[in-house]
């Protein structure tokens, strides 16, 4: 085909798309070493005359990297722009305000929507684990669940230590369960005190800023998203088979000096009950559909995403179920006024029966149902399945009985209005306001399965009706000059008002006339009516500031002040302030290192410290509060009050200081990039839930809310990031790296120690929290010699009830006494570190992702080692426990023997018996995605197939070594909900 | 442009009203104003009555009293079918303070209680209430306060003494000995007296009044060893308070008697459904695997499944027994197939599950009457049995003990001989003499008060005359009788056969250690070690 030639020239044609194929619109065409060139259209096509095929064509858009292609013989140069995530103009979202990633100052991490969306989870969290340097997430396996998040570790033993999460510039109350991966443009997480000082008294956990999509000027771009999954739910446990089931409980009791339980424990032989396959779905369904597009003109961009996400139980009710919307719209008035106005109705749905872990605890004895001999044909349909001896109640039962619902309708919506007089001045006012209604019914049918332990006489019906409004208001001012092309100056004033409110009503009756579904109503109720409601308001009021200063893009300096005021205290200690202030040098743009810069493409040094508070405790701790209830007097029933709360008239904020240094680099045309940092956050006047002293005669087990000493935590948290591209071939790897290490720097008053979950913590001044302690379990007698030899030197047995096959204790102080003063540390909850690994690989239409993530150095507390091996409960023990526990000389020197007595506390003693290594690594994500161009007229269709957490390796006996818990309690691990393999196909259709 | 700027300053200033930031908690009451009228008043006393035993709630201190009960030589664990492992570290003897069952909530709830009284006292002194009300109100709350503080020390020997409103800088406290706790414990009744006879008219039935003062004085001083006292106050309330002894044994604990002639104190229940308000000792020692097929109605309304702890010993029937006791012996103990007394003809062979029963007997004392059953709403929840703390039989037998004591072997022997005719037995005065005498009174005692909460805190208070130690060492250790008996000599069909509890229940007690239990691990590590533990645990 002759090519077109006017006065000397070619005619090059083409289309430029992104790795997606979407068409990129506005990419700059020049001819290099010219000023000649052309955009492309919203189809991303684009024409332009060369002067000859020597020309060099150069492609650059914003966030991408820039192409150059030689034209020689071609006449059609189709071009695919790469989405440069390193790219030096980056914005990053910050507090109030937006800068380049060039210009930050504190340290805040980014990720892109497109990489928490190659997951499919209920909880965004869960996919961005790994994928933020000093973000630990611990996942949590329950349909809707709330992973647990820790922003460098934690900085409060006793509060929740999740972050703030600021959706679109509004602050949340709470987690953000609502929010669906496919609304997400990108995630900032702003991790030390001067990046979120501006966030004042919300801030000490760090704030996670998520930015929703929002439309974008130029062709309506549609996106489908299509994923269907299943989760599998392996038993965890190989448990005793019936016959194994009797001779351990025979031997138990003949080691306790008991007469057998089973007469025979062969008569059971094929006849175990296998109560996990009578309740426990192997495998189930989980869906996620998303549907959205986005436009718009230079006077108005748009966009709407609508998703549903879908996760079922594994028993054969429940499950999770969420239908979100997005509506955004923003307008530019004027040159001075313009707006935008953000709608998100949504409905969520979630409960399921708990019992999962009765499935395996029950003895496999017990029949499921009756047997018919024990029916007298009056049962109803609940009252027919058999009552075990172990004190487990009928898992199958207890799930056919099980009528639960929760529903929320929600509806949060938000709305600025941004005047800009002069260029130099912006205002903007934000107003956003959530409400959330809803509805918790449940119906407890009435059964007999035993007459003394397991039954309801009445049925009873509950209806829950909360209702939350929270609204928060935010005006800022913004004042931008640069003076010389030299000195940048941004100084922003501002204040807010937040408030959540939030009101409740339930009811309860007992005794509809019958159990049918139409009767589930509180109005068909006849007996013991009960009902209850009350309101509550927090509120905080803030005053802010800030200004930002640079010089030459080399120099950089961020100070912040803001003050803070709360319902939460009493006058003298309502008002905090928390300033902050942080510099930053970018080396790289000194004149001694320009004959480097091509490889040393950005360096910066950044150093700052701040100040953030917490208030996230309970209302009214400051008021000691009265509990009703009644008495009788002969005949005449009187009201009665009792103290329910006692108050902390003194408590206060709990600050936390923050210092910050860190590094960042960008090398070899951004192949390589990534940043290092070294943090120190130190906690004062932690506010805790202190255990006194039993004689203080508090109630709640004398827990009263408290402000105490002070906490050290300090840590490295790093990230490095290579990508390479051969031809058609791209690969990108991505690492993150955690280490916090923590200790108690001051413990307030007379530094009693603080003791958590029942004394198995304990934290003392100097050292690290909440470590496990405990007595030192140190093998087994294996012969009476062993026990006639653990006496102190007086001959007194330090264990008198102590048998052969019991646990040795170790007495650790010598006194020849064993008493709790021989309790130690045993181990330390606290991972060194947590690394996340997320690797990338595309050939031609092919690509290929893969995410790891693993935690090193800590220990857990195995929990369930006590019920599946310690006989004097008569629930189920783990398989081949007569094998496994000590049953003479030499055959174990860790599993105690058999016994259906515990003289010698070998499972009631807290010792390191319970304590496993907790390290793991973890796939959390391995996917293939295909890509066809152009199929049926389709821009882009993917299909890719996933799998989901399904490889572990951990020497953790235990459920799942992912454990959370309080500051004080953390790392206890039993019958947590297990992360499931998931195993997903999905396609993302692009047009 | 400039307008823009000042519309943007004034709106930034527009909100700093600080009453935004100023919510309290809605819905409930303010303890700070609280105790203004005198129904606040009473309001908040009657609560320190519900809080002294709990007994609508099964487990704080309804099962620590009974999981006593289990560790003298009344009572077995019991229940053979289920786990028992919260009652046998006390009942076998083998209780540690990080292993203390049932037995660990009972020093918190009573110091829950103990606070509660202590702010009534303060708050109520100043309140301008009228002074009647000041009077009764304080006088409840004081005898509670001691009550409270009886149960602490009898428990687990002297314990630190609470008589103020405590802040959180005031967790320096140290033990107080035993001998100033019962101090206390006296001076809060006497006072408690002084304040009740200020009253124009004795308080309503149901709460405490000076003669249930005087008859825990009485007990405290006895257990003290305070003879002439003992024997002064509890003369007080046999002679003047106006009580009489039941004529009728069984209608002691009968649920149509409440607050009867003999009681001098007892706490309160109602069947009222919608407020919970039972006695729930009736389930926690109720007959397990009662079945409809076994009552003449063949009604399920009938069947009340207790849980089946804390079975009556063969020990404790021989005593009844040996003197010939039927009806202490029946109102005590229901064996497996008798009529449950009283109810005879409504449940006329009581039969449960022996599998799970270790002695083939439950305690009568908390029986509920088919009757009554049948009327029940929640059998569990509504039991409408009330709790007797104090009753006129104990005063008789506190009377004949100091009597003794002071020498006075005639009127003792008359005390005893006037309860044995309650029962329909033959007076033994002049049968027996010198240290007989004060057993006589003792296994009176023992008869006479079983499963009342007095056998631990008796055993270990009575001195042996033959051996001068506690009796506790004559009953349980490897020689202990009872331990013998059951381990050697005893022949019970039901108690030798279900051997899924030990026989040699109390073979590992220790006097060393054992006349207190050890204080819970809990309070040693919160008071930073200011609390001490008891001697050898």
């Amino acid at each position: 085909m002759p090519s077109i030639v006017i006065n000397g020239q070619i005619q090059i044609k083409g289309t430029v798309t992104d790795i997606n194929r979407e068409p990129l619109a506005g990419v700059n065409v020049i001819i290099k070493d010219t000023q000649k060139g052309v955009v492309t259209d919203t189809d991303g096509k684009y024409s332009i005359m060369v002067p000859d095929e020597n020309s060099i064509l150069v492609f650059s858009y914003i966030t991408y990297k820039t192409v150059e292609e030689k034209v020689g013989k071609r006449r059609v140069i189709n071009v695919i722009l790469e989405e440069d995530v390193k790219q030096l103009e980056e914005i990053v979202v910050i507090g109030y305000g937006v800068v380049k990633k060039s210009d930050l100052t504190s340290s805040i991490s980014s990720v892109k929507g497109t990489d928490v969306q190659s997951m499919t989870v209920g909880n965004i969290n869960q996919s961005l684990q790994g994928k933020v340097p000093g973000l630990q997430i611990i996942g949590s396996g329950a349909p809707g669940g709330q992973p647990k998040v820790l922003v460098r570790g934690f900085s409060t033993i006793n509060l929740g230590t999740d972050p703030l999460y600021v959706v679109d510039g509004i602050p949340l109350s709470g987690g953000i369960n609502f929010l669906s991966p496919n609304e997400i443009e990108n995630i900032e997480v702003l991790k030390d005190a001067s990046a979120s000082a501006i966030y004042g008294s919300r801030a000490s956990n760090g704030v996670i800023m998520v930015t929703t999509k929002r439309g974008k000027e130029g062709k309506l771009a549609y996106n489908l998203d299509l994923s269907y999954g299943l989760q599998s739910m392996k038993k965890p446990y190989n448990m005793a088979d019936a016959v194994e089931y009797a001779e351990i409980m025979n031997l138990a009791a003949l080691n306790a000096g008991y007469p057998k339980v089973f007469e025979d424990p062969q008569e059971y032989e094929g006849k175990t009950t296998d109560w996990w396959h009578a309740g426990i779905k192997e495998t189930s369904p989980q869906m996620n559909l998303s549907f959205g597009f986005r436009g718009g003109n230079e006077k108005n961009v748009y966009s709407a995403n609508i998703t549903y996400y879908q996760q079922k139980s594994f028993y054969e009710k429940g499950g999770y179920e969420r239908f979100t919307s997005r509506f955004t719209n923003d307008f530019k008035f004027s040159k001075i006024f313009s707006g935008g106005i953000t709608l998100n109705p949504r409905f969520e749905s979630w409960g399921n029966p708990g019992n999962w872990a009765d499935f395996i605890r029950i003895d496999p004895i017990t029949p499921i149902y009756k047997p018919a001999d024990q029916l007298t044909g009056d049962e109803n349909e609940y009252s027919i399945y058999a009552r075990s001896p172990s004190y487990v109640w009928n898992p199958v039962a207890a799930v056919k009985r099980w009528n639960q619902k929760n529903k929320s309708y929600a509806l949060s919506t938000s709305a600025f209005l941004q005047i800009q007089p002069i260029s130099e001045i912006v205002f903007r006012s934000q107003v956003g306001f959530e409400l959330d209604s809803r509805i918790s019914d449940a119906f407890y049918p009435d059964f007999v399965i035993d007459a003394a332990h397991e039954f309801q006489t009445y049925n009873r019906v509950e209806r829950n009706q909360p209702m939350y409004r929270n609204w928060s208001l935010q005006n800022t001012i913004t004042y931008l000059k640069t003076i010389n092309n030299k000195h940048n100056i941004t100084a922003m004033l501002g204040n807010t008002l937040e408030e959540w409110n939030g009101t409740s009503l339930w009811g309860t009756k007992e005794k509809t006339p019958n159990n049918s579904e139409e009767l589930r109503e509180l109005d068909a109720g006849t007996l013991n009516p009960q009902t209850g409601g009350t309101s509550y308001t927090n509120s905080v009021m803030s005053y802010f500031a800030r200004i930002m200063y640079n010089r030459d893009n080399r120099y950089y300096l961020t100070a912040t002040y803001r003050v803070d005021g709360s319902s939460k205290f009493l006058e003298k200690n309502k008002w905090a302030s928390f300033p902050s202030i942080s510099l930053a040098w970018r080396i790289s743009q000194e004149n001694f290192m320009s004959g480097i810069r091509d490889v040393v493409n950005d360096l910066k040094v950044r150093i700052g410290a701040g100040q953030v508070g917490n208030q996230n405790l309970p209302a009214a701790v400051y008021m000691s509060k009265l509990g009703k209830g009644y008495y009788v007097f002969g005949d005449n029933i009187v009201n009665t009050t009792y103290p329910s709360a006692i108050k902390n008239e003194d408590i206060k904020w709990e600050t936390v200081e923050d210092k910050n240094i860190g590094i960042d680099f960008n090398l070899l045309q951004g192949k390589l990039s990534g940043s290092l940092e070294y943090y120190v956050k130190n906690t004062k006047d932690m506010l805790f839930m202190k255990a006194y002293p039993n004689y203080s005669g508090y109630p709640n087990d004398a827990k009263i809310w408290t402000n105490i000493g002070s906490m050290k935590t300090k840590g490295v948290d790093a990230n490095l990031s290579y990508s390479e591209k051969v031809n058609d071939f791209y690969f990108n790897a991505d690492v993150t790296f955690t280490t916090f290490n923590v200790k108690m720097s001051s413990l307030g008053g007379n530094k009693e120690p603080l003791y958590g979950n029942n004394e198995k913590t304990i934290t003392i001044e100097g050292e690290e929290p909440g470590y496990f302690y405990g007595y030192v379990a140190d093998g087994i007698f294996q012969n009476q010699t062993e026990i006639n030899s653990h006496t102190s030197e007086h001959g007194i047995f330090l264990q008198p009830y102590a048998k052969v096959g019991d646990i040795r204790f170790k007495d650790i102080n010598n006194d020849g006494v064993l008493d709790a003063n021989d309790r130690t540390k045993i181990g330390s909850p606290w991972a060194d570190f947590t690394m996340g690994i997320n690797l990338n690989f595309a050939y031609k239409n092919i690509d290929l992702l893969a995410n790891f993530y693993c935690s090193f150095g800590n220990n857990l507390v195995d929990q369930n080692k006590n019920e599946l091996h310690n006989c004097i409960d008569k629930t189920n023990k783990i398989a081949g426990l007569t094998n496994l526990a000590w049953h003479g000389e030499g055959t174990s020197n860790d599993i105690p023997k058999i016994s259906a007595i515990d003289n010698n506390e070998n499972f009631s003693k807290f010792s390191s018996f319970y304590i496993e290594d907790g390290s793991f690594i973890r796939l959390k994500n391995l996917q293939i995605g295909y890509t066809f161009n152009q199929l049926f007229n389709i821009s882009k269709v993917r299909i890719y197939l996933a799998g989901q957490n399904i490889l572990t390796l951990t020497k953790y006996d235990g459920i799942d070594p992912e454990v959370g818990g309080g500051v004080l309690g953390f790392g206890f691990g039993g019958w947590d909900y297990p992360i499931q393999p998931t195993f997903l196909i999905g396609t993302n259709i692009t047009f | 442009m400039k307008k823009y700027v000042y519309f943007i300053i004034l709106s930034l200033s527009l909100f700093s009203c600080d009453d935004f930031i100023v919510h309290n908690e809605r819905g409930v009451q303010n303890l700070d104003n609280y105790f203004s009228t005198s129904e606040e008043c009473q309001t908040f006393v009657n609560d320190l009555y519900k809080r002294l035993l709990l007994h609508y709630d099964w487990y704080q201190l309804i099962a620590p009293q009974l999981t006593n009960e289990t560790a003298t030589d009344d009572a077995w664990m019991g229940n053979t079918g289920q786990d028992p492992s919260q009652l046998q570290p006390a009942a076998h003897y083998v209780i540690t303070p990080n292993r203390m069952g049932y037995l660990k909530s009972i020093y918190a709830t009573r110091y829950e209680n103990i606070s509660a009284c202590n702010i009534a006292i303060s708050r109520i002194s100043n309140s301008k209430i009228l002074e009647s009300q000041k009077n009764l109100n304080l006088g409840e709350a004081l005898f509670i306060r001691a009550y409270n503080y009886y149960d602490l020390v009898n428990n687990f020997g002297g314990v630190p003494l609470i008589l103020d409103i405590l802040s959180s800088n005031d967790m320096n406290k140290v033990r107080a000995t035993k001998e100033e706790v019962y101090k206390q414990i006296e001076d809060d009744l006497i006072l408690a007296i002084q304040k009740f006879k200020l009253l124009s008219k004795d308080p309503e039935k149901g709460r405490v009044n000076k003669w249930a003062c005087y008859a825990l004085l009485a007990r405290v001083f006895l257990f003290q060893e305070k003879w002439d006292k003992a024997y002064v106050y509890a003369d007080t309330v046999i002679t003047k308070g106006g009580f009489q002894l039941e004529s009728n044994f069984l209608n002691i604990w009968n649920v149509n008697n409440h607050n009867g002639v003999e009681s001098i104190f007892e706490l309160q229940t109602s069947s009222a459904s919608d407020k919970q308000l039972g006695n729930q000792m009736c389930t926690f020692a109720g007959a397990r695997g009662e079945k409809k097929e076994n009552f003449p109605s063949n009604n399920s309304d009938d069947v009340m499944d207790g849980w089946g702890w804390c079975t009556p010993t063969s020990d404790l029937e021989n005593c009844y027994l040996s003197e010939g006791d039927v009806i202490r012996r029946r109102a005590t103990i229901t064996k497996y197939g008798e009529a449950a007394y009283g109810d005879e003809t409504l449940n006329p062979t009581h039969i449960f599950d022996l599998e799970q029963n270790k002695s083939g007997r439950i305690i009568r004392k908390y029986y509920i009457p088919v009757a009554t059953r049948r009327i029940l709403v929640d059998k569990r929840f509504n039991a409408p049995l009330n709790v007797p703390i104090l009753r006129l039989a104990e005063m008789y037998l506190i009377r004949a003990e100091a009597a003794y004591h002071l020498n006075k072997f005639d009127l003792a022997m008359d005390d005893v001989d006037f309860i044995r005719a309650r029962v329909n037995l033959p007076p033994k005065k002049g049968t027996v003499t010198g240290v007989n005498i004060l057993r006589t009174i003792w296994k009176e005692r023992r008869m006479e008060l079983a499963f009342e909460g007095l056998r631990l805190f008796d055993i270990r208070r009575q001195i042996d005359p033959q051996t001068n130690k506690p009796v506790i060492a004559s009953l349980f250790g490897q020689t202990g009788s009872f331990v013998v008996y059951n381990t050697q000599l005893s022949t019970d069909k039901y108690e030798t056969t279900n051997k899924k509890e030990l026989q040699d229940k109390g073979i590992n007690f220790d006097i060393a250690k054992h006349l207190v239990w050890p204080i819970p691990q809990s309070e040693i590590d919160r008071s930073n070690g200011r609390i001490i533990q008891n001697p050898n645990y």
